[in-house]
Order: structure tokens, then C-alpha cells, then sequence
């Protein structure tokens, strides 16, 4: 059986959820991870989003950040304000799931524009904003990244949720507790060394060099060697978690972009059935 | 409550009565339960010059930007629902320079709703912003964007937001009663701060029902009537988005939108179809059942899944069959006492 590498990007993501935990998932592919976390090795976690639904079990995608109803119920329901202050402000947050779209080597977060501000050329573009990832990076107590669609670059355009700034103390003597502790994308893991915070290569996905990897990244990257440790070499997904996957979002077996190529045509589709049906 | 209380009226009345050309406007609900059905009214109005203060925005922001009744935006996301290769309307605005946009986060923009909300003139936020370009570029808030004072009790540097109180608020939820009393429930979101917030308030609903039937789960008022100033009842009101307990979202749809809407000619001839040459929710929803049946609509509704009924409870009575049972006594018993402890003649 085929499957795609954001397949096992969520699955790789999902292990970083540790049972127990209270886990924050943020857009897209963070809320098949929790969910995929909650199935397999940690029940006990409480997975919530920034709208206010708190220990959500999912048995499908949210189709946004605030969709009730792919959850049969949930525990506690409050607004966005209490989530940001009562649960991340007050340190009960182990951990948040965030997508980016361009990264550093500190793994600090451009999620609000690609080229200049003001949009100023043609190739320049709006990103979705922050949304909930500026407190969350820079407040719960680990973030794990996951990039998709985006680029690492040596400069941020914009910096919209802060990783570890400048690296080394720089984000303790800022103020902010936590930091990035794991980065991953449809290549590989990366973890952030312990005192420079510089981002490396921790694991490699099945059928990948790490020559790919070095494709994508314009800085000299280091990998786990470089701090005497061993390179892992993450398995192939197992075809239950496939399986859990594409029930939960038929998308990640064919991509989004082709998922919403089909929604597209869904509409006259239902109107021809429903023209010959009625 | 007298009828002069009874705030019910089309969602037409409510927008040509509430909202101004110049206006700051919130649509307050977060992400889900859009009140598409009063954003519609107002582009069909031709709005002119709002100010789109909003927490995070859908497609009610591209229509709206597309409908050129916006000319200045506070947000902390616009979401991009056709994916990366989907340039929008906001995109196109920008570079056309017809719109500027000021970026928050989530949290410090509900900052600037609460502190508006609860009166007071600012209020602190998380530190992380300070390290972000969302505080250091600044455009329609300029110097006001934030600021950053000592807190008198720590001596500690405090991030603080300044309270933004915006004209007109809109918003859909599941029902209400005619003096406005709003219940919500779902995805709370931003809803409750940003609302109280505004100076005015319209108020979409599913269901207009009896005000006993608000007063049986008060804790799902969202917004009390008394800050209210239109009811408009208005079945199908946020979609293609979703409410809890009635819709789900109309992928179909929202992709069709996406797919029809890549270029600002398309998003005009878009509009001219579904807002425009449309006369209100009604005619919208008759022409999505001409062209797509109702199939995909029937599609959407979901499950019952019922809140378990809880007793609220209400008291026995002090006085029961001319006995009182506060103190004891028969009525006979305490009018005599009435009569010995009396200060005035009547």
C-alpha cells in the first residue's frame, strides 16, 4: 500500500504527545495528531484548541479551529481569553502542536506573510496570521512544529510566534518559558540542540537522504553526529494508523490540494443525482 | 418587559437602521457560526469605509473586502480556505492599497475586546508579543498598537492592549427571544467578549422562541437582551459554516466558493449571483436548493446528541395555606403581630 509523507509526519508528530498531558493542537494537521495520540498511547491526554473546547475526543478533522461537532461532546467549555490565561499564562499547558509556513534555524514562526508587509509585489502574499501560535509558542511548556507546504529560510519575512529568538538564553532572558522541542516535516524529525538551539537533523523518514533534506535548508545543517548522537531512522507508518488516518481525514491519502479538487466538484455532482433522483 | 422591548425585525430594517458608513464593525463570531446571512445584507447595502475589527475572519472578510465596503482591517487571522495556490481578495486589496491591515494575535485581540467589554481603558497580555514583528510593525494603530508599562505591584515590564469598543456588532447563534436575550453553545470562541464590546449589537438566530424557554438554561445567554438591538430570526443564517446542534459546515460549497472566486472579476460575478441579485437568506437559500438541490443541505445536518435536562429548581413558597412556614406562624397569628409591633396608623 502507497501512502504520503504527511501520513507519517502525523504520526511522528503524534508520539511527541506523552499520556496525560494536556495537549493544545492548532490548525490542520496538529488535530489528527492529537487524535491519533489519544487512540494509541496516551488516553489520559486532554486535547483542546484555542475556541474554548476542552478534552475533545475527535473521531474526525475539524474543518476549523472552532468546529464543535467532530467531537461527541467535551469536558469544559470556555471562550478563547480563558484558554490563553487560565490554562498557558498559569503554566498548564505540557504542550502545543502548531503548523508554520516558514522557519528558522531557532524555529521561530512566520505564519503572516511571505515577502514584504505590505504587500508590496506581485509574488508577495498574506499567510493566515497568527491566530492562536504568538502565546502559544512563546508560553506552553514544549511546542512541537510541523511544516507542510512551507520553506525554512535564514530570515524570517515576518516573525510571528517566537522559538528560541536568537538561540542560546536568549528566549529564557526574554522572559518566556518553554520553547520548540521537536520540528517535523514530510522528511524527518529535528530536535533543537540543548545550548546553542540551533535546530538538527534527529531522524530521517523511510526513502530519504539526508542530502534531500540539505536540498531544503539554505544554512549549513547540522544532524544528530554533530552532537555525538544517533541519527534515527523513523519506520514506515503501520496500516492501522493508515487506516485511522484516512477515516479521520480522507485528505491525507491524496493530498489537500486534490481533496479540495473533488469537494469542488462535489456540488454538481449532488445536483445531477439530485435532479435525476427528485 | 413591555412590547416595547420586542427588538424582532428583518435583518434588512436591523442593517440599514444600525449600520453606518465609517462604522467599526464586529462580526463576533469566532472562525464558526458566521453570520454570513447579516454580512451578505450589509455588502447588498453597499456599506462603505467599515473598519473589520475581527478576531479571525473566513470568507465573510474576502465578501466583504470584495463588496469594497471595508477600507481598514484589525485581525488576528484570515483564514485561507482554498489552500496556498488561493490568492484572495485580501491579497488583492492590499497590493491595490484599497485596504490596510493591522496584525494581532488571537489573545491580544480578544484583549482589546475584553478591556472594552468590562469598561476599563487597557488591559496586560502575555509577554510573548513583545519579541514578534506583530509588535514592532505597526500601521492603523500605530504608537496605540501596544504599549509597555511597569506593573506597580511586581515592578515587572507589562505588555498592555488598549480597549477597542467597535460601533456595530453582528452575530448568529442558536436561538433567542424577542428582546434579544442570544444562547449560544458549540464553540465559544471570542464571541462573549467581542460582542460585549460593541456600542450596538444584531443578533441573527435559528429559532426566535419564548423568553421561558431562555429563562430555563440562563447559562447559555451569551449576550442579554438589554444590549441588544435587532432579533432577526434567520434559519440557515451562518451557513456555510457551521452551529452546533443544527448544521455542519457545506464543504461543497465552501470549495465551490474557492474554486469560483480566483480572480476578482470571478469574485464579482460570484457575488453578483449569490448576494447581490439575491433579496434576502431566503431567496439565497431557494437558489442554492434551484442549483444544487437540497441534498447537500440535508447532507449537512447533523446528529442529536441532547444536553441532559437539569433541574434549575425553584423554591417552595414562605406562606402556604395561610401558614407561614418562615417563622411559623398562621396567618391569623402574625396579622396580630402586625397590629402589636405597627409603627403607623393606615
Amino acid at each position: 500500500m502507497k501512502y504520503m509523507r504527511v501520513e507519517l509526519l502525523i504520526i511522528t508528530a503524534s508520539k511527541e504527545i506523552k499520556d496525560g498531558e494536556l495537549c493544545i493542537i492548532g490548525q490542520g494537521i496538529p488535530f489528527a495528531a492529537g487524535a491519533l495520540a489519544k487512540r494509541k498511547h496516551a488516553p489520559n491526554a486532554i486535547i483542546l484548541c484555542e475556541a474554548g473546547m476542552v478534552d475533545l475526543n475527535l473521531f474526525q478533522t475539524l474543518e476549523d479551529i472552532s468546529d464543535p461537532g467532530s467531537s461527541k461532546g467535551f469536558s469544559y467549555s470556555i471562550g478563547l481569553f480563558d484558554v490563553f490565561t487560565t490554562i498557558a499564562n498559569r503554566g498548564y499547558a505540557d504542550v502545543c502542536i502548531l503548523g508554520a509556513a516558514q522557519l528558522d534555524k531557532f524555529g521561530n514562526i512566520n505564519s503572516t506573510v511571505v515577502g514584504d508587509y505590505y504587500i508590496s509585489n506581485r509574488s508577495d502574499f498574506r499567510l493566515s496570521g497568527s491566530g492562536g501560535a504568538n502565546e502559544f509558542a512563546g508560553h506552553c511548556n514544549r511546542t512541537v512544529l510541523t511544516l507542510v507546504g512551507g520553506q525554512f529560510v535564514n530570515k524570517l519575512d515576518y516573525i510571528t510566534s517566537p522559538g528560541w529568538l536568537t538561540g542560546g538564553e536568549s528566549r529564557r532572558k526574554a522572559g518566556l518559558p518553554g520553547g520548540p522541542s521537536a520540528l517535523i516535516t514530510k522528511y524527518g524529525l529535528f530536535r533543537f540542540d540543548e545550548n546553542s538551539k540551533e535546530m538538527y537533523l534527529a531522524g530521517l523518514f523511510p526513502q530519504t537522504t539526508v542530502e534531500d533534506i540539505r536540498e531544503q535548508i539554505p544554512w549549513d545543517l547540522k544532524v544528530a553526529e554533530d552532537y555525538g548522537k544517533t541519527l534515527e531512522k523513523i519506520p514506515p507508518p503501520k496500516i492501522e494508523d493508515l487506516e485511522f488516518l484516512r477515516e479521520f481525514d480522507p485528505f491525507f491519502g491524496i493530498s489537500a490540494h486534490e481533496g479540495r479538487r473533488l469537494q469542488a466538484q462535489a456540488l454538481p455532482v449532488f445536483y445531477e443525482r439530485g435532479a435525476a433522483n427528485d | 418587559m413591555n412590547s416595547e422591548n420586542n427588538k424582532v425585525m428583518t435583518i434588512k430594517e436591523a442593517v440599514s437602521k444600525f449600520v453606518k458608513d465609517g462604522d467599526m464593525l464586529n462580526p463576533c463570531n469566532f472562525v464558526y457560526a458566521i453570520p454570513f446571512a447579516i454580512v451578505h445584507e450589509i455588502i447588498r447595502q453597499r456599506k462603505k469605509n467599515l473598519t473589520l475589527a475581527s478576531n479571525a475572519f473566513i470568507e465573510e472578510g474576502d465578501l466583504l473586502i470584495g463588496g469594497e465596503c471595508v477600507s481598514k482591517i484589525i485581525t488576528a487571522y484570515s483564514h485561507r480556505g482554498g489552500g496556498r495556490r488561493y490568492k484572495n481578495e485580501l491579497d488583492r486589496a492590499l497590493r491595490a492599497k484599497t485596504v490596510e491591515i493591522e496584525d494581532y494575535s488571537n489573545f491580544t485581540m480578544v484583549s482589546m475586546f475584553k478591556a472594552g467589554a468590562l469598561g476599563y481603558t487597557y488591559m496586560p497580555v502575555m509577554n510573548a508579543i513583545k519579541e514578534t514583528d506583530i509588535f514592532r510593525i505597526r500601521t492603523i494603530m500605530g504608537e496605540n498598537k501596544f504599549k509597555i508599562i511597569k506593573c506597580p505591584f511586581t515592578g515587572k515590564e507589562s505588555v498592555v492592549v488598549p480597549a477597542l469598543n467597535p460601533d456595530v456588532g453582528i452575530l448568529h447563534v442558536q436561538r433567542a427571544d424577542k428582546y434579544g436575550n442570544a444562547q449560544f453553545w458549540g464553540s465559544l470562541g471570542t464571541l462573549k467578549w467581542g460582542a460585549l464590546s460593541c456600542k450596538k449589537l444584531i443578533v441573527s438566530c435559528e429559532e426566535i422562541v419564548d423568553h421561558e424557554k431562555i429563562k430555563r438554561s440562563p447559562f447559555l445567554t451569551v449576550v442579554p437582551g438589554f444590549r441588544v438591538n435587532a432579533v432577526c430570526e434567520e434559519p440557515w443564517g451562518a451557513h456555510p459554516s457551521e452551529l452546533a446542534g443544527y448544521y455542519d459546515v457545506d464543504n461543497g460549497f465552501r470549495a465551490f466558493y474557492f474554486a469560483q472566486t480566483l480572480s476578482k472579476l470571478a469574485n464579482q460575478k460570484w457575488m453578483q449571483e449569490w448576494i447581490y441579485d439575491r433579496k434576502d437568506r431566503k431567496d439565497y437559500l431557494d437558489h442554492y436548493i434551484e442549483r444544487f438541490s437540497k441534498k447537500p443541505l440535508e447532507r449537512c445536518k447533523v446528529n442529536e446528541y441532547l444536553s441532559d435536562q437539569i433541574n434549575m429548581g425553584y423554591k417552595k413558597k414562605y406562606w402556604q395555606n395561610d401558614f407561614c412556614h418562615k417563622i411559623a406562624q398562621t396567618r391569623e397569628e402574625y396579622l396580630e403581630k402586625v397590629e402589636k409591633y405597627g409603627e403607623l396608623e393606615l
